[in-house]
């Protein structure tokens, strides 16, 4: 599969969506994030890609940071939504639910 | 000492990411670079100097090829962010292909401009400005043909002696249609016909510039499309950057 196949680009599209979805629950540190996505088979094949993507979201203005004591070692950076950010996840919420319904449709006979 | 082993991996995979990043704004690279880091201490516990060579390259590994990480920064400048905000698909379709409209557009405004310039109008391929422009052409023509047309139809009203543009024949009287419904100078077979031999050139004039102007207008409009056709995947709408759909701040 190439980088640019419909595989991929509907990985990025799917990944964005599920980051705002779990920050929207409580704030994560990047690699909890990763931990989590990676339960899913196949969504997150390079985990390193978080990263940038967290980066876009945060100059975005959809996510914020902030850093926290850890009890194992140095402070670690925490992500949470911002209002801004959720605005997006509700729009992304309604979006998958017309694209998921559509497919539906199309799929099933 | 064994430690020299992980530390080396984490910093020569971190290295290879940053050359990668190639030009990142460089507050954007230190970030990720900070942020894997981080992300490669948590997965090997906390502790690189207790953990393994290959724990590290495991985890290593896992966060996949330098060029992807790298690709996922860069690719979202590259490519997203080049896509105007437009959500209807026809025009994400619009600049991918190379448009059957456009050429439609271009020929049919030489051919028949209101339905060329329609096309054109239609399609994204155009900034709206030289759309402007490119309408003016002919509308200006046509005007001037109008205009024409009238100064014409007065001409041969109000005397038989012709000031019309059309024609200037002084022995005309007989032959000069006088009805105004057959003054109308825009049927290029009837300002040809044949009449006695000193109007000749002057109808010939005529027809010219009545052909240049139905065709120059419409026709310096087509070739001015062609011209200002924009490439397919520059952004006409506006120069706001979008990365996935969502603005950026910069």
């Amino acid at each position: 599969m190439n980088a640019n196949g419909f595989g991929t680009q509907v990985k990025r599209g799917v990944i964005e969506f599920c980051v705002l979805s779990m920050l929207n629950r409580r704030e994560h540190y990047g690699f909890e994030l990763v931990q989590e996505l990676s339960r899913i088979d196949g969504l997150l094949t390079s985990e390193g890609t978080i990263y940038p993507l967290l980066s876009r979201l945060r100059r975005a203005g959809l996510v914020s940071t902030e850093w926290r004591e850890s009890t194992s070692g140095p402070p670690r950076k925490y992500y949470r939504l911002t209002p801004e950010g959720e605005h997006t996840l509700q729009d992304y919420r309604r979006q998958w639910t017309l694209i998921r319904d559509a497919v539906n449709t199309l799929v099933s006979d | 000492m064994n430690a020299s082993g992980p530390e080396q991996r984490i910093s020569d995979y971190l290295d290879r990411v940053s050359a990668q990043l190639g030009d990142t704004p460089e507050q954007e690279r230190s970030e990720i670079l900070s942020d894997l880091d981080a992300h490669i201490r948590d997965a090997v516990g906390g502790d690189v100097l207790s953990a393994s060579e290959a724990d590290v390259l495991n985890v290593l590994e896992r966060l996949g090829n330098p060029s992807e990480v790298a690709r996922e920064a860069r690719g979202v400048r590259g490519h997203y962010q080049q896509t105007p905000p437009s959500s209807n698909p026809y025009w994400a379709e619009q600049r991918k292909t190379p448009g059957a409209l456009e050429v439609g557009a271009i020929v049919l405004t030489a051919l028949f401009w209101p339905i060329g310039l329609l096309l054109a109008w239609v399609s994204a391929r155009w900034k709206t400005r030289d759309k402007a422009i490119a309408t003016v052409f002919p509308l200006a023509s046509g005007l001037i043909l109008l205009a024409l047309a009238i100064a014409g139809a007065v001409g041969y009203s109000t005397s038989g002696e012709s000031v019309s543009v059309v024609s200037e024949q002084p022995e005309s009287g007989s032959s000069a249609p006088q009805d105004p419904a057959q003054t109308e100078p825009r049927s290029p077979a009837e300002i040809s016909e044949p009449s006695d031999g000193s109007g000749i050139g002057s109808r010939f004039l005529a027809v010219v510039g009545f052909l240049l102007g139905v065709i120059a207008g419409p026709f310096i409009g087509a070739v001015y499309l062609a011209v200002k056709l924009q490439p397919r995947d520059a952004p006409t709408h506006s120069d706001q950057s979008w990365d996935n759909g969502v603005p950026v701040r910069t």
